[in-house]
């Protein structure tokens, strides 16, 4: 009997691990994109010439445009 | 007694779904039992609320682009007004001078940026309207990532245009410094005035991605539309990082400045 109800506990949070996977991947956003705005949000205020010239070079610019190619694998993978 | 919670467990578990399309059987029948004419007002409810958003967005960046033409013109003429007007005035009117007209160009860039952040939300609202366009081409799910996917590629140049435009605003108070102590700024000013130029090409290119993808959710070939809205990010991409090149080349201008 305590068998069948772990079997059936197990289940039941499967299910629910299950539901809020499917629900979550709907709004999956890539980690390195999150971080890439953080990065892009933090600036000092400092107008001095070394803070202002060091703020430029972290400035990091590539794969602002990465999300083009998950797109296009979406639109590959429905095959339209 | 252990047997029988355990049946209406397991009874419970199998029928919920059954007693959820129930509900939404019911739903749809309290829908279908609606009067045509108030669906009809619904649907064009609905119309008339696309075409305001459309509307707004449209005199939004009609009037900033009028703005920001306006304040390149006026910035100009006043810098070289109070250039000119520089060798006669006591160095105390100068300096009150200058003080106003940073105040007043302030003051519009503020203004300017909030309408840039208005114009950008009204994009953030049509995200329900356009997955509903695409939904009808690709599954649900597919449109709500390419949704997503777009839109987080949005936020990442707008977060990167904006601290542009914030690194902008930092050398200009540098150079304001500059020149409070009669340092010759006009060329950097004018190579910044550049940059800012850019700084704008930058969001109008990406206010042309954004409509080319919402034109891509209503085509009925969504894929092969996708190519103009990838040649569209392709631009934004580089006059993003143009104008990131033109304000290290000011900056690096400015090292010459200090040391005169």
């Amino acid at each position: 009997m305590k068998k069948a109800w772990l079997s059936i506990l197990i289940i039941v949070v499967l299910a629910v691990i299950a539901y809020f996977v499917y629900s979550y991947r709907n709004v999956l956003i890539p980690s390195s994109s999150e971080s890439a705005i953080n990065q892009l949000e933090v600036q000092g205020n400092s107008d001095e010439v070394s803070d202002i010239e060091n703020d430029l070079n972290t400035t990091f610019l590539k794969g602002l445009d990465s999300e083009v190619s998950d797109i296009e694998k979406e639109f590959e993978s429905a095959g339209i | 007694m252990n047997r029988r919670i355990l049946a209406l467990f397991v009874s419970l578990a199998v029928f919920s779904p059954a007693f959820a399309l129930a509900h939404e059987d019911d739903a749809v029948a309290q829908a279908q039992e609606k009067p045509v004419p108030a669906r009809k007002q619904v649907v064009e409810e609905k119309k008339a609320l696309k075409a305001d958003i459309s509307q707004k967005r449209e005199t939004l960046k009609t009037e900033i682009k009028q703005k920001q033409e306006a304040l390149k013109t006026d910035v100009k003429q006043k810098r070289e007004a109070i250039k000119a007007e520089s060798k006669t005035l006591a160095p105390e009117m100068l300096k009150e001078k200058r003080t106003v007209l940073r105040e007043d160009i302030k003051k519009e860039r503020t203004e300017l940026k909030e309408q840039i952040k208005q114009k950008r939300d009204t994009f953030k609202e049509g995200a329900k309207e356009r997955v509903e366009a695409l939904k009808n081409k690709l599954s649900e799910e597919k449109a709500k990532r390419v949704e997503v996917f777009f839109g987080t590629m949005v936020r990442k140049f707008e977060a990167a245009i904006n601290r542009l435009r914030n690194l902008a605003d930092r050398i200009d108070a540098r150079l304001d410094k500059f020149e409070d102590v009669e340092k010759d700024v006009s060329a950097s000013k004018t190579a910044l005035d550049n940059a800012r130029m850019v700084i704008d090409e930058a969001e109008s290119s990406l206010d042309r991605a954004k409509e080319e993808f919402k034109a891509m959710a209503q085509n009925e070939k969504p894929d092969e539309y996708f190519k103009k809205v990838k040649e569209v990010v392709a631009i934004v991409s580089t006059k993003t990082k143009d104008a990131h090149r033109a304000l290290i080349d000011v900056i690096n201008s400015t090292k010459g400045i200090s040391q005169q």
